[in-house]
């Protein structure tokens, strides 16, 4: 690498001569050419989703090179409705993602603040077994956790869900990563002023880790409202069933509705889609979080 | 410390080793079977309540009410209450149910294919021995074999399944091109390959369907048996590579080849008969009970639409091969066996079973009720399959979903090679199903 | 979320196994941390460790929950597990699928957040990234149900419509073996890339101008620049993205549940998740599923090992 110095004099110099254009600006046009092109690919299986469930099924058997509806018709939604408890999958999906999501927020900014600010004797031990915790896929456990949930009786309900998701370890490990970064003086300066853990962790900690916390949570929640394997595993019933596994059951259930399925899978994906359209600037913060800390 | 520490962990794991072993030694179904199950369940107005479990399908679970209700109007000391089911769950809740130490439901509605699995595991009450001689003289044979367990029954047929000699034929399609049902074998190939067109791997307009997951091997099987060939051995080993099996194989092979349906069914796991509906096939083998469908889920009407008529024999004597259809079983570990068997006995009273049947679009098990009057009156479309239900055999000792997964595999492989070795690949099959597709326990 | 390798979690020292930055002291309040730590290590004992544990037990019966008797086995489990073909493929499979999966999604990724981190302004980034990331909020049942049918559908899926006007008969793409295993990579990238996109443009962003600047002075051409002075210098979201990625795409099951539940033709698609599922939850054959459960734990094992080989690779800042 050249010397700090005479790279900066040949910054001045290229900004001249006009370097910009000769590096990339020569390429926007392209580029953006490209990018369009590619996201009008990367839609389209979301804008057939869509537009297929306005479509009839007679219409989706004999207009098969249309791509737009014929006629608009919401047949798909009402039979969707009325052959499937959507309603009740939603509020199933929703009531075990707000769970899970608002213990792992507390489970790890508490957990992550003692692995970052206490000293204690074994401190390294356990965090290498928590880090290591990380190291198993879901599906080697996923036998194991299915007989003991069900010794445990909670099969078919929807803490079988939501009790295994209590603890994470890797928002552990973000949550500490973020409370290291808070000085180690703001802490002593609570405690000189006769602040118990609980005081520290609640004025000090938390409001410094704001960020971290809206990333570990659009993390969870993402992961378990997406989740299929466990509620395939864990639940029985129709009525209790998640939306991502509400939809298999649903598409397998009447394979030749297809306008009903794809009515369903938009009525399933188009919430979070709004969520993230909504708040997405924090959705991408979050996840750039979650990967450069 | 660190030392410490993890000799505790692996103290916690060998400990879990063992409890995990000791765990899967004595299993979940050794727990006491008394528990609860020794309480009788009484409502507060003494009678006895007796639990009924089905699979949600409207018509089925309205029939099982019905029967409940005729028979607490005749045994006035039982309620019997009926609970449904989504299918895709209910074999789960069955096994958990026949396992747990609490006592579950007190009847169960099962369907022959996943049978086995329960009779397996010990779990079911055996079937008293007056019901054994019904079924010895007014049972047919393929209604029985899959409850069968060295030799005792464990389960009490409801139907008598059968996918195979019928097939749902649109009528609008036939009339346009002014042709007529086929009658003879011939016929209905001529019309297949006349009337079919092909693009690529789809065949636009079929003509006759039978490849998907069910009908497939049922058609098959039929084609051998009625030129008088096997497929079960004497040991209850499978062997396809007979000459007839051979033969039978290429003639549908010729099917495929000749454009006249195509493979789509067994690969999207839907049935052909589908295709018929939607006006893109002329006619689609499958049992009955899809001539509700036609009304039903494609708002079409019977005899204007659409039609159930025999599928021409292939061989010269008919016959056929048939998986054991729904039946009832008892879980040794409900509460009040002896009611239940009671109401089992009820259920199966000729008077009332051809009444369940007629509800559920079924055909019935039992001999003497092949010439009711009542049951022909409802079922006029269904009569003609009637008369063949004498000339069947049952499938095997097989888990028959395993032996599809062989079958089928083998089949798409013999569709899609070129220059295809159609023996070596039945035997192979054949060979593959005897070794895994078994059902593990002896039969007789 | 799983993670196959602690190192990359390492904050400050990437690629040195201890832990440097828990060196530092702290304050002190042993009944705090043994109140929260107690409960929550006995939690991971419960739900982590405890059914691996379990499950290596399990893979000594012959184990169906629902059977009165099920009688140890032994290794024989085990043998089974080597003289399975479908196993093997499954294997092979599972490591072709990430393999290849994992490279198209980094190169793909690479490129992307490269050419949308010299657009001119601030909202055509913003927009770009945030339409990459649309498939990534939707789960993966969903949008795999999408393209079974609207996609590979052989009746009207794009790609047959795609096909039609090169003049191609239709095709049946669940009747074929790689092609099969091709298109299951091919959604996987299209649901995935998002993540990754965003990652490594922060990571693009992240980089000082200067460097770049001072080589493009020195006659390199665009691309020579990024293969040489951005790539090493994101050294470390690199490693991150492609640890993660790898872990992820191990335990990929809903699209091959959704596209080829039993396997596909000759089972060409089948891989180790899914026949873990299909042995334990539709054959309740526990015992066997569980001994190819380890078996994907070792496999897993190996992978992290040799990654971390390859990472520790001077992946880091001068």
């Amino acid at each position: 690498m050249q010397g700090k110095k005479e790279s900066e004099n040949k910054k001045s110099k290229y900004r001249k001569s006009g370097y910009r254009k000769s590096g990339y600006r020569k390429y926007h046009y392209v580029i953006i050419a490209f990018l369009s092109a590619f996201s009008a690919l990367m839609m389209y299986p979301m804008i057939w989703m869509f537009l297929t469930s306005f479509k009839s099924n007679a219409e989706i058997r004999t207009n098969r090179t249309k791509f737009l509806p014929v006629e608009w018709t919401v047949e798909g939604y009402l039979s969707a409705f009325e052959r499937a408890p959507i309603a009740g999958w939603f509020v199933n999906s929703m009531f075990v993602t707000i769970c899970v999501t608002a213990a792992v927020i507390l489970t790890s900014t508490l957990i992550g603040f003692i692995f970052a600010k206490y000293e204690f004797k074994g401190r390294k031990l356990l965090f290498m077994l928590l880090l290591a915790t990380m190291m198993v896929p879901p599906q080697v456990t996923m036998i194991p956790r299915y007989l003991m949930i069900q010794k445990m009786h909670l099969f078919n309900t929807r803490w079988a869900l939501i009790v295994p998701g209590l603890i994470s370890a890797f928002s552990i490990y973000l949550a500490r990563q973020f409370i290291a970064d808070i000085p180690d003086s703001l802490c002593e300066a609570a405690k000189i002023d006769g602040a118990g853990p609980l005081r520290i962790y609640w004025h000090v900690v938390l409001p410094n880790i704001k960020p971290a916390i809206g990333s570990i949570g659009i993390f969870t929640a993402m992961m378990h409202w997406n989740d299929y394997l466990n509620p395939l595993l864990m639940l029985n019933d129709m009525e209790k069933m998640t939306l991502p596994l509400g939809l298999v059951i649903f598409d397998s259930q009447r394979s030749t509705d297809l306008s009903a399925t794809m009515a369903a899978a938009t009525l399933i994906m188009l919430p979070m889609i709004i969520i993230f359209l909504l708040f997405q600037k924090q959705f991408i913060k979050g996840m750039t979080m979650s990967g450069i800390k | 410390m660190k030392r410490k520490l993890l000799n505790v962990l692996l103290c916690a794991s060998m400990a879990a080793v063992m409890a995990a072993g000791c765990g899967s030694g004595s299993g979940g179904g050794t727990e006491p079977d008394s528990g609860d199950g020794g309480e009788k369940k009484e409502s507060s107005d003494g009678k006895t309540t007796l639990t009924f479990w089905c699979h949600e399908n409207e018509p089925w679970v309205k029939s099982y009410k019905e029967m409940a209700k005729k028979f607490e109007d005749a045994n006035p000391d039982y309620t019997v209450e009926v609970q449904d089911y989504p299918f895709k769950v209910y074999n789960d809740k069955i096994q958990t149910a026949l396992t747990s130490s609490t006592a579950g439901p007190d009847i169960v509605a099962v369907w022959g294919g996943t049978a086995p699995s329960f009779i397996e595991s010990d779990a079911l009450a055996e079937v008293p021995e007056d019901l054994v001689k019904e079924f010895e003289e007014d049972y047919m044979a393929p209604t029985l074999g899959i409850y069968q367990k060295e030799g005792k029954y464990y389960g009490v047929p409801m139907e008598f399944n059968l996918e195979y000699g019928g097939m749902i034929v649109n009528k609008k399609l036939f009339d346009d091109a002014k042709l007529s049902y086929p009658e003879t074998w011939e016929e209905l190939r001529k019309i297949s390959k006349d009337v079919s067109k092909k693009n690529g791997d789809i065949v636009e307009m079929k003509g006759f369907e039978m490849m998907d997951g069910d009908s497939l091997i049922c058609n098959y099987l039929a084609m051998i048996l009625q030129q008088g060939g096997q497929y079960i051995k004497d040991d209850n080993s499978i062997d396809f590579a007979t000459p007839e099996g051979i033969k039978a194989m290429e003639e549908i092979l010729d099917m495929y080849n000749n454009g006249e349906c195509d493979l789509e069914p067994l690969t999207a796991g839907e049935y052909c008969f589908n295709d018929v509906y939607q006006d893109k096939g002329y006619m689609a083998s499958v049992g009955s009970w899809a001539i509700g469908e036609g009304s039903g889920s494609y708002d079409l009407t019977y005899g204007e639409d659409y039609e159930y008529v025999p599928v021409p024999q292939y061989g010269d004597e008919m016959a056929f091969a048939s998986e054991t259809g729904w039946g009832i079983i008892i879980p040794e570990n409900g509460a009040n066996k002896d009611a239940a068997w009671e109401f089992v006995k009820f259920f199966g009273e000729p008077e009332n079973l051809v009444q369940h049947n007629i509800a559920c679009n079924q055909l019935p098990p039992r001999k003497s009720l092949l010439d009711s009057e009542e049951y022909k009156e409802a079922m006029p479309n269904i009569t003609f399959l009637l008369d063949i239900l004498p000339s069947g055999q049952w499938m095997g000792p097989y888990n028959t979903s395993d032996m599809r997964e062989v079958f089928n595999q083998m089949f798409i492989d013999l569709c899609q090679s070129d220059n295809p070795d159609v023996e070596g690949a039945l035997k192979d099959a054949s060979a593959k199903i005897t070794e895994n597709c078994q059902i593990s326990y002896s039969m007789n | 979320m799983y993670i196959e390798n602690i190192d990359v979690l390492d904050g400050r020292g990437c690629g040195q196994c201890s832990l440097p930055f828990l060196e530092k002291r702290g304050m002190k309040n042993n009944r705090f941390v043994a109140l929260v730590l107690i409960p929550s290590f006995l939690f991971l004992l419960i739900f982590v460790v405890f059914p691996v544990v379990y499950g290596l037990g399990i893979s000594f019966y012959d184990y169906n929950p629902a059977n009165s008797q099920n009688p140890f086995t032994g290794l024989e489990n085990y043998v089974r597990l080597i003289h399975d073909e479908v196993f093997w493929l499954a294997v092979k499979n599972t490591v072709v699928f990430c393999v290849a999966a994992v490279t198209g999604n980094i190169i793909i990724t690479l490129f992307l957040a490269q050419i949308i981190s010299v657009l001119p302004s601030r909202w055509m980034k913003t927009m770009f990234r945030t339409i990459l990331f649309i498939p990534c909020i939707a789960p993966m049942v969903g949008t795999s149900m999408v393209w079974k049918y609207g996609i590979f559908g052989t009746d009207g899926g794009a790609l047959n419509k795609i096909a039609g006007l090169f003049g191609f008969a239709p095709k049946n793409w669940f009747l074929t073996t790689w092609p099969m295993v091709l298109l299951i990579i091919v959604y996987t990238l299209w649901a995935d890339i998002g993540y990754n996109v965003v990652l490594f443009t922060a990571g693009i962003e992240g980089v000082p101008k200067e460097f770049d600047e001072a080589a493009a002075i020195d006659g390199a051409g665009p691309l020579r620049r990024f293969l040489w002075i951005r790539l090493p210098l994101m050294g470390r979201t690199f490693a991150f993205v492609a640890i993660m990625t790898m872990a992820n795409y191990f335990q990929m099951f809903a699209q091959f549940r959704v596209f080829v539940a039993n396997g596909g033709r000759n089972y060409s698609a089948m891989v180790l998740t899914n026949y873990v599922y299909k042995m334990s939850f539709d054959s309740f054959d526990m015992g066997y599923a569980s001994a190819v459960a380890a078996a994907l734990f070792v496999l897993v094992f190996i992978v992290a090992m040799v990654q971390n080989k390859m990472m520790r690779s001077d992946w880091t800042y001068e």
